[in-house]
């Protein structure tokens, strides 16, 4: 077994938000973020915690990261416990929040290089040379000495990865690195992760894209409603659904509620679940049963579709996924 | 702190307007009052006569510049560190900052270097040109100017403290510009920007004197004009020091204090 680069036991983080009801009361609203979490991330590994929005993503790479303070248990980064020791642990992490509002719009995008490089204490003459580096690595050549505020969506976003490298920390945190990218820009990008991951870095990133998290992670958590529900390497999570399968489809059409209810009560489904996106045509409704045998319920699913009015863009039986563990063990999907 | 220095500089140069407006601003302060007294005597000569009954000058335009021109150099100094961070949250960097291994007086250090440089240029700059577009050049120009930008500078060391108060103040209210417009009006008033010390009620004097620029304002005048000192060269440098001493310490344990707790509040950041 590796060394463990992240160890967490039993942290628990409440937010305590004051809702006003007028000028003089207050309604005090509690928020378990965390309920216990336990987990470990091996050195070399690269690590992805998969989640819902409000599951408690943030709130976990914020305490592992020591912007945030938990209110039980306790979390080592590199052996160091975050509240005690925060300064080394910053000093051996490289971060990479949400994009685009962690750069200097009015600063070329080499100057936010140089500026966080500096605040990681990089000697001159080795930043100078590392950002030559990791420019290269990222193929960013064309942009990093332009005004960041000039800047395409996915450019800020490459920047922002340029520099969580910038102190060469052994343990790398991204949180959804390829929002953003064009598909293009997100396979290159999932293949400098993998190189990372290859010359001894440990990576820990969140996603919400399931089929990034499946190629690119070796172990894979599941958090939901501040748990970790499930946790392994992406095949051990598919056989944990135990010879299910998944029926996939795409709908048109409003009023789709009802036939979640109708096709769960169908024999042989564990869960279903519908996710919505904007397409030229309108929003698609975007079915996932998962069930023993999706050829066994196609002809009673296809029924009840068309009975409900909706209209079928396609539908078909699939392999399990990661999606589908995600599934099984939160009863949502993730997009 | 060179790499905040620097990055705020290049910041601050790809804003040409903002240098201007700052060299300009204490002459804009200065112009307000001189018109109102105008308008209240009918004349400069009879101004500065009555003036002089409280502040031993009859030079009104220069006392009102110099003290405009302090204040808008003590007040830059004076919120500085919490406007950055302010301007941090908002922009989202500050995180960022925060994520690195780098310690609060450092950054402090770095903000007000640049603070200093870039307010002390504009401040000379703009007292320059003010005294040469009203005539008092050759005050300005004197060895005097020398020993009241040194009681300036030593006077800067408690408002370096009073900064990372105001600093922990906005990680800890986020908006913080109420707070801000009603403290600058108060301490506008108690500092004697517009008029000596002697005209405050002597309750609010005690206050004022609480306050370093106050001191600086007093001081400087005192030094360029030959009019009073609050107390007397020594007790005014004397109580400079102890503020120098306390206020740093004091604003160092309140913004630590108020950071943990944006960090237990998960805050940090939060705008």
């Amino acid at each position: 077994m590796s060394n463990v680069v992240i160890e967490t036991h039993d942290l628990w983080k409440t937010y305590i938000s004051k809702e006003r009801k007028g000028l003089f009361r207050s309604k005090t609203k509690r928020i378990h973020a965390l309920r216990g979490v336990s987990f470990s991330v091996y050195e070399n590994e690269i690590f992805g915690l998969l989640g819902p929005n409000g599951a408690g993503k943030t709130t976990l790479i914020k305490i592992l990261t020591t912007l945030l303070i938990p209110d039980g248990g306790y979390a080592r980064v590199l052996g160091f416990d975050v509240v005690r020791h925060s300064d080394e642990v910053r000093k051996h992490l490289g971060v990479m929040l949400m994009g685009e509002r962690a750069l200097y719009w009015k600063l070329t995008g080499r100057e936010n290089l140089e500026f966080f490089g500096a605040l990681y204490r990089v000697p001159k003459h080795v930043l100078r040379q590392r950002i030559q580096e990791i420019v290269e690595f990222l193929g960013i050549q064309d942009f990093i000495d332009r005004l960041v505020e000039t800047y395409s969506s996915g450019q800020k976003v490459l920047l922002a990865f340029a520099k969580a490298l910038i102190n060469d920390a052994p343990l790398i945190f991204l949180d959804e690195p390829t929002v953003a990218l064009d598909p293009a820009r997100s396979i290159e990008i999932r293949r400098k992760i993998k190189q990372l991951r290859d010359e001894g870095k440990t990576i820990f990133l969140t996603t919400h894209i399931m089929n990034e998290a499946e190629e690119l992670c070796d172990r894979v958590a599941i958090i939901d409603e501040g748990k970790i529900v499930a946790i392994g390497t992406p095949e051990e999570l598919k056989r944990t659904l135990k010879g299910m399968s998944a029926l996939e489809a795409d709908l048109f059409g409003n009023n789709v509620e009802p036939l979640l209810r109708q096709i769960e009560r169908l024999e042989g489904v564990s869960k279903v679940a519908m996710s919505y996106e904007a397409s030229e045509k309108g929003t698609i409704a975007r079915l996932r049963v998962l069930c023993d045998s999706p050829r066994e319920i196609l002809p009673s699913v296809v029924d009840l579709i068309l009975q409900n009015g909706l209209r079928i863009y396609y539908i078909k039986p699939t392999e399990p996924t990661l999606e589908d563990v995600f599934l099984y063990y939160t009863g949502k999907l993730l997009r | 702190m060179k790499a905040v220095f620097k990055a705020r500089y290049k910041i601050y140069v790809r804003y040409p307007g903002w240098a201007l407006l700052n060299i300009v601003f204490p002459l804009f302060l200065t112009v307000i009052p001189v018109f109102l007294a105008f308008g209240v005597t009918g004349s400069m000569e009879t101004t500065n006569l009555i003036f002089s009954r409280y502040a031993k000058t009859e030079d009104f335009v220069f006392y009102v510049l110099l003290g405009s021109t302090v204040w808008s150099l003590s007040s830059m100094i004076m919120w500085d560190f919490g406007m950055w961070l302010y301007e941090e949250m908002e922009i989202g960097t500050l995180e960022q900052i925060f994520l690195a291994p780098v310690h609060t007086i450092e950054l402090l250090l770095g903000s007000i270097l640049y603070t200093l440089v870039i307010s002390l240029i504009n401040s000379i700059g703009g007292v320059l040109i003010a005294s040469a577009l009203l005539g008092y050049l050759h005050i300005v120009l004197s060895p005097r100017f020398l020993l009241a930008l040194m009681i300036i500078l030593l006077g800067f060391i408690p408002l370096f403290g009073m900064s990372l108060f105001f600093g922990a103040i906005v990680l800890r209210i986020k908006e913080p510009w109420a707070f801000f417009n009603f403290l600058t009006a108060l301490l506008v008033y108690i500092s004697g920007v517009f008029y000596p010390l002697a005209v405050l009620p002597p309750s609010v004097r005690v206050i004022a004197i609480l306050f370093p620029a106050a001191i600086q304002i007093a001081d400087a005048r005192a030094i360029m004009l030959d009019v009073e000192y609050v107390f007397s060269p020594l007790i005014d440098t004397l109580l400079l020091i102890s503020y120098a001493l306390v206020w740093p310490l004091f604003g160092l344990i309140m913004f630590e204090k108020i950071k943990y707790e944006a960090r237990k509040r998960g805050s940090i950041g939060a705008y």
